[in-house]
């Protein structure tokens, strides 16, 4: 159980401070922020436009708190380096980190707190303890015990090596093969794929066990699952 | 008529085959034949040497006609495996002892034409493709053949007179030199007949290794009994064909099974994204529940007016959105299409948006009737506007809608960032998503699906310098209104 806001006499320290709500869901960030501005925070959304944009509106504000949402380990990864970016970036600006993520999205979190952040709620709680944590971290108190930040550590460096690994594996594919198992990836069929590069079906298939071989796994699916863990640009 | 095709095919495919075969063969049995050749060669190095190399090839043949049999789970090459066994274990080296230094004894002659008539036996047994005997391995009756030719071998030895009346008998001479041939020509057949894989150019090989000299045994010479270069080159030849023959075989079967391999790696993986895709759609449903979630927390401090319109917006485009994505395209029906006016839903779109904050407006031909369903039209938009509102906020957008030729066309226009040039056609895929977007990329995915079961489609003009912003074009079959029917130009020439 995380520690709650008890009194009137807790939350009256924090009016005024600034809470930026950083979630492409709207819904979800203007409940939020609306909750927050009950309490008498000074909450902010910020709609998502990339990194420069958000670090521009944060340092108009005095640094507070800010709700990440992180939607990791979807098809295009980019928001991967982003986000830590982010975390980072913030961070450096004397900002606090919570990180907010509506998946059990462990490589994404693990890279977070690595990054800085002061702690995760997943989205599936309950609204009441997701406000209770983020008043508790507007505070200053602590919403991750020490073992569980360091547990989150370990696992970072563990997603590290395997993503290191899936890189230098990946690296090895020709430009057309990475075509072609993107397209594996997103689920399309061998004959769909020759027609789409008009080539032959056994042209297809060739390259599939090329990319099989190269990617050191003996089936589709493996070679699938390991272009949707592996981090891109 | 079926029979009459069948034969056809079964001369043509046997014509090509025998000529392809039979003018070689001719070639090399009359170069055997020639004087000059036969001076110029040592015999009996040569024959040895023949001999050795279709001993070989027998065994990579019988290896490779046994994994023939297993891959294709076929029988008739698992009993020639067995056959081209025995004939390198010992049809093979008994005609080479024979030949070379043992013409006189009878015991060696009983061992070769009893070897040769258990490969021919086997090779019969292979044109009916019996199920192989359970818990009894092919090897087992190889080696079993092999056994018998030795007891054979022994036996005539013992009774040397008895056997050399039954090795120079005229009828069995005659009968295997020609059951040999028949048994290879049979299998053949087959071959011809039977499409898919064929054993032919196989079975013909075999036809070819066993011919063999009539007479040549004990101490008489026949009139085809010449122990010359003619029947250890033909052997060979035999054996190269039934090897080639083989090696082609495999070859193809193995491609067939790569090729049912990867369909079923590849039904896997469709449907094991079929399963990611579910848990990214789950993903999505976690967060409009959280955002529900903590609506009903804002609502139980009973927000201010302006704050409760906004949030109840925010609600109604939250459950529109899940139920976009809970809803799976294919679940319309074809027949679900119906004829409705496309005005009623734009303008409806417009006033929500216009709610938002959205400076929107819409410009359309009065009567537009497109045919689909006006949910279809509904969800598209609701993608389309919330692209707009994610990817150029701020910015107005416009909605044309005419009608060109059958088809009901509906421009959406940004003044946004747009589109980069090129990638018109990439945004519609699965997953995929502009880089400030942090959307799920199911949006444009799912409207490209959901027009297609009404017969529409979907696609981003190509952006031009002269226009910034995106333009999202929506085209969905026209409806027919009733009393326009008549002026339709091809109605007009049907009825002249």
């Amino acid at each position: 159980m995380r520690p709650g806001v008890d009194s009137v006499g807790a939350v009256s320290d924090l009016v005024g401070y600034s809470v930026l709500i950083i979630d492409d869901h709207e819904l979800f960030s203007t409940s939020l922020r609306m909750a927050l501005r009950g309490h008498g925070l000074d909450a902010h959304q910020v709609p998502v436009k990339g990194v420069e944009d958000i670090l521009a509106r944060a340092s108009q504000l005095a640094p507070g708190l800010v709700v990440l949402d992180l939607d990791l380990g979807k098809d295009d990864g980019g928001r991967w380096v982003n986000g830590v970016e982010l975390v980072g970036a913030l961070c450096r600006t004397g900002w606090k980190v919570l990180v907010v993520s509506g998946s059990v999205d462990q490589p994404g979190v693990a890279a977070a707190i690595a990054a800085g952040a002061i702690g995760s709620v997943p989205k599936s709680s309950s609204f009441e303890l997701l406000l209770e944590t983020v008043l508790a971290a507007a505070s200053g108190r602590s919403v991750m015990a020490e073992g569980e930040r360091h547990g989150w550590l370990t696992q970072h460096r563990n997603f590290q090596a395997q993503e290191r690994e899936l890189a230098r594996r990946l690296g090895r594919l020709s430009v057309r093969e990475r075509e072609v198992l993107e397209l594996l990836a997103e689920g399309n069929r061998a004959g769909a794929i020759a027609e789409r590069f008009v080539v032959s079906l056994t042209t297809v298939r060739t390259q599939i066990r090329a990319i099989l071989v190269k990617l050191e796994v003996n089936s589709q699916l493996e070679a699938v699952a390991m272009v949707r863990q592996a981090p891109r640009r | 008529m079926r029979r009459i095709v069948v034969c056809c095919a079964l001369c043509g495919a046997g014509a090509r085959d025998l000529a392809a075969v039979g003018l070689p063969l001719a070639l090399l049995i009359a170069l055997t034949r020639s004087t000059e050749v036969q001076s110029a060669v040592p015999l009996a190095h040569f024959t040895v040497i023949m001999a050795l190399l279709a001993v070989t090839g027998g065994g990579m043949s019988a290896i490779l006609a046994h994994v023939l049999g297993r891959l294709a789970s076929d029988t008739r090459p698992a009993w020639l495996s067995i056959a081209l066994a025995l004939y390198s274990l010992a049809a093979a080296p008994a005609a080479t002892i024979h030949a070379t230094f043992a013409q006189a004894e009878v015991a060696v002659s009983a061992a070769r034409m009893f070897a040769q008539a258990a490969v021919v036996v086997l090779l019969a047994v292979a044109v009916g493709a019996p199920p192989l005997p359970c818990n009894f391995r092919g090897w087992w009756i190889s080696g079993l053949g092999l056994l018998l030719t030795v007891v054979v071998a022994a036996v005539a030895a013992g009774f040397p007179e008895a056997a050399l009346v039954v090795v120079q008998a005229a009828p069995v001479q005659l009968g295997l030199a020609i059951a040999g041939p028949l048994a290879g020509l049979a299998l053949a057949i087959v071959g011809w007949v039977r499409r898919g894989m064929t054993l032919s150019v196989v079975a013909l090989g075999c036809a070819i290794l066993l011919l063999m000299p009539i007479g040549g045994t004990g101490t008489d010479e026949g009139p085809v009994a010449e122990p010359g270069l003619t029947f250890p080159s033909t052997q060979l030849f035999g054996m190269l064909l039934v090897l080639a023959g083989l090696v082609q075989l495999v070859r193809k079967t193995l491609v067939a099974v790569d090729s049912s391999r990867a369909e079923q790696q590849e039904e896997l993986r469709v449907a094991k994204m079929d399963l990611v895709h579910a848990a990214e759609r789950d993903h999505e449903l976690r967060n409009g529940l959280a955002g529900l979630a903590g609506a009903a927390h804002v609502f139980k401090a009973r927000p201010s007016g302006e704050e409760a319109g906004l949030l109840s917006s925010a609600v109604a485009a939250e459950l529109s959105r899940l139920n976009t994505l809970l809803r799976p395209p294919d679940a319309y029906p074809p027949d679900a299409r119906q004829t409705y006016p496309v005005l009623p839903v734009l303008r409806q779109h417009v006033a929500l948006r216009r709610s938002l904050g959205m400076d929107i407006r819409v410009d359309a031909e009065l009567g537009l009737c497109a045919l689909g369903s006006p949910s279809t039209l509904a969800q598209v938009l609701t993608n389309v506007l919330a692209n707009c509102a994610r990817h150029a906020p701020g910015s107005p957008v416009r909605i044309q809608a005419s009608r060109v030729v059958d088809t009901v066309r509906i421009r959406v226009s940004d003044f946004g960032p747009g589109v980069l040039p090129g990638a018109e056609q990439l945004v519609f895929g699965m997953g995929v998503r502009g880089e400030r977007s942090q959307g799920d990329g199911l949006g444009l995915h799912i409207s490209l699906r959901l027009l297609g079961t009404d017969g529409g489609r979907m696609f981003i003009r190509p952006a031009r310098p002269s226009e910034p912003g995106c333009t999202v074009v929506l085209e969905l079959p026209a409806a027919v209104p009733e009393r326009a029917v008549f002026l339709q130009p091809a109605a007009l020439s049907e009825t002249a």
